[in-house]
């Protein structure tokens, strides 16, 4: 058994989303900075505490499933014995079963987005109903505008675009607050939205 | 202003001072009647009067809005702390955990949230790095403050009179401790404003709220515990505090408190040009184009457009076919990015979304 070092302490409070001892969370994300076996060990760590506090999956989560998917498919397929003779009847009743299953569903999905699908407007108000969208289309942007959700950590759904955006936000939040006047809400800004929608 | 005011103890002397100084201009004008309507609020507001000059007198009611500031950011350069902070966006509220020390000069900084997925920032010597919620880590490299920007001292009030109001807006209690409250108001829709809950001891902000110009948090930190760790800094912070002066003393001497900052050479926007900037916006700070023309084309400039407090980012880099096309918001900071010749711009700030729309508009390529 090998004793875990400063780093790998720190790493594990970070994990769990604790300062660390005496506070030193910095070491820990130095660590994970420039050294790559530990920032894949913080990946995995950050990931399984996500899954375990079941909180919404996010893009690394998603990378990590299409290199899984991708590993699986380039795997090897293990040909076993045909036991589709000896399971011939059963697998025609489950078949069966699978097509109730489906047409179930179908109709499920029918009544529930039907009447949208018929009026037009979906499942909210449309802006082409509203009553803004019908008197001026100055409005109709500035009520666009507003009602355009708040995006908490750009666009979850775009790792690359993301990534990209949050580099120029981070490297615009340092240079802005050569300033000092801004203080420590620079900082706190880009670690306080939680990015959970 | 008064939107702007906290649950405040005292009321705001100055304003006081001048609303009384325009009824007298009114009452010498003005009719038997005017004389008579001043007379009465004059005798309702000098008790009011009284309360507040004596709060301006007493030891205890702080410098100069001005010179508050430059205590301000004066403390939050030398002095170490850790505490405890509360992160208020929108319905979202997170805790984090902060740490401040000094290093060779030099702030290190580490924030970690103690709510939600892990997310951490770290300001070591050389870099920045984030740790976002997704796991990613994001590094860039640090900057010195650069002299066109603002930096302590060089809080430029006469360039600042033109869009926005300074002033205290009184005193409250902030992590069991005692502020004084000063507010930077916008007078238009074109830049936020802030209001700063200043340590009384020490001159650190206790509390930060970024508002819009009707007064509407947009984010809100605060301690709810700090620790100051740098007691000699402390120390050294309340032996050199800056004597009680008139605002445009403050901003005109340069006291103990303020670092003069030298005056900065043209900035070179080539190949670039910005074109008709919102009102009191000006390009302040650039990258130098590259050297190497070689390299001229892959390399990214950046310029800084402010009117002096809000700031604006905008980044010129070959457009690689992901970059920002529309606008994004996240809390304060708005973004927005078109592309221009080959080349994404993108301007990222803390301003309304149509300042930095209009920003990011006025990228032109020089003829």
């Amino acid at each position: 058994m090998t004793t875990p070092t400063s780093d790998q302490r720190y790493l594990a409070a970070m994990i769990d989303g604790e300062p660390g001892p005496g506070g030193g969370f910095e070491a820990a994300i130095d660590a994970v900075e420039r050294d790559a076996a530990l920032r894949a060990r913080f990946e995995r760590g950050i990931l399984i505490g996500q899954l375990l506090r079941a909180e919404p999956a996010m893009p690394a989560a998603r990378a990590v499933s299409a290199r899984v998917a991708a590993a699986l498919a380039s795997e090897p397929v293990v040909m076993r014995p045909s036991k589709r003779q000896a399971s011939r009847r059963s697998s025609s009743i489950n078949r069966s079963a699978v097509g109730l299953a489906i047409a179930a569903s179908l109709v499920a999905v029918a009544i529930m987005i039907g009447p949208g699908l018929m009026t037009g407007s979906g499942f909210g108000p449309s802006l082409e109903s509203s009553p803004i969208a019908q008197s001026d289309p100055a409005a109709v942007q500035e009520y666009a505008a507003l009602t355009e959700p708040m995006v908490e950590r750009w666009a979850l759904d775009e790792p690359v675009s993301s990534t990209a955006l949050d580099a120029l936000l981070v490297d615009h939040r340092e240079r802005a607050s050569a300033s000092g006047l801004t203080g420590f809400i620079p900082y706190a800004a880009v670690v306080g939205p939680s990015g959970v929608r | 202003m008064l939107l702007w005011l906290v649950p405040v103890v005292f009321v705001d002397a100055m304003s006081l001072h001048r609303l009384l100084h325009q009824m007298k201009l009114v009452a010498a004008l003005g009719s038997r009647l005017s004389v008579l309507l001043i007379s009465l609020l004059l005798g309702f507001l000098l008790p009011w009067v009284s309360a507040a000059n004596d709060a301006e007198q007493a030891p205890e009611a702080g410098p100069a809005p001005i010179a508050l500031l430059g205590q301000m950011s004066k403390a939050l350069s030398e002095l170490e702390y850790e505490g405890t902070l509360v992160y208020l966006n929108g319905h979202e509220l997170s805790t984090l955990r902060i740490a401040h020390r000094i290093n060779g000069g030099q702030a290190h900084e580490s924030l970690l949230a103690l709510s939600g997925p892990v997310r951490a920032v770290a300001r070591s010597r050389q870099t920045v790095t984030c740790v976002l919620p997704d796991a990613r880590a994001i590094s860039v490299p640090r900057h010195s403050a650069h002299a066109a920007t603002l930096h302590s001292g060089t809080l430029d009030a006469e360039r600042l009179r033109p869009h926005y109001l300074i002033h205290h807006l009184g005193q409250s209690r902030v992590a069991g401790r005692d502020t004084l409250v000063v507010g930077i108001i916008p007078k238009d829709d074109l830049r936020y404003g802030y209001r700063f809950f200043v340590d009384k001891d020490t001159g650190l902000p206790l509390k930060t709220d970024l508002m819009d110009s009707s007064a509407t948090p947009i984010e809100q930190v605060m301690f709810t515990e700090i620790e100051f760790l740098g007691r000699a800094s402390a120390d050294a912070m309340a032996a050199n505090a800056a004597p009680l002066q008139p605002l445009e003393a403050a901003v005109s001497v340069n006291s103990g408190l303020a670092h003069s900052a030298p005056a900065s050479a043209p900035i070179d926007l080539a190949p670039w040009s910005f074109s008709e900037l919102p009102a009191g916006y000006a390009v302040v700070a650039g990258d130098p184009p590259a050297t190497d023309t070689k390299g001229t084309k892959g390399q990214r400039r950046w310029f800084m457009v402010s009117d002096g407090l809000s700031v604006v980012s905008v980044y010129i880099e070959p457009d690689q076919g992901y970059g920002l096309a529309g606008h994004k918001r996240i809390g304060a900071m708005n973004a927005a990015g078109r592309s221009l010749n080959g080349y994404q711009i993108t301007a990222v700030g803390e301003a309304p979304l149509q300042t930095v729309q209009a920003i990011a508009a006025a990228v032109r390529t020089q003829p």
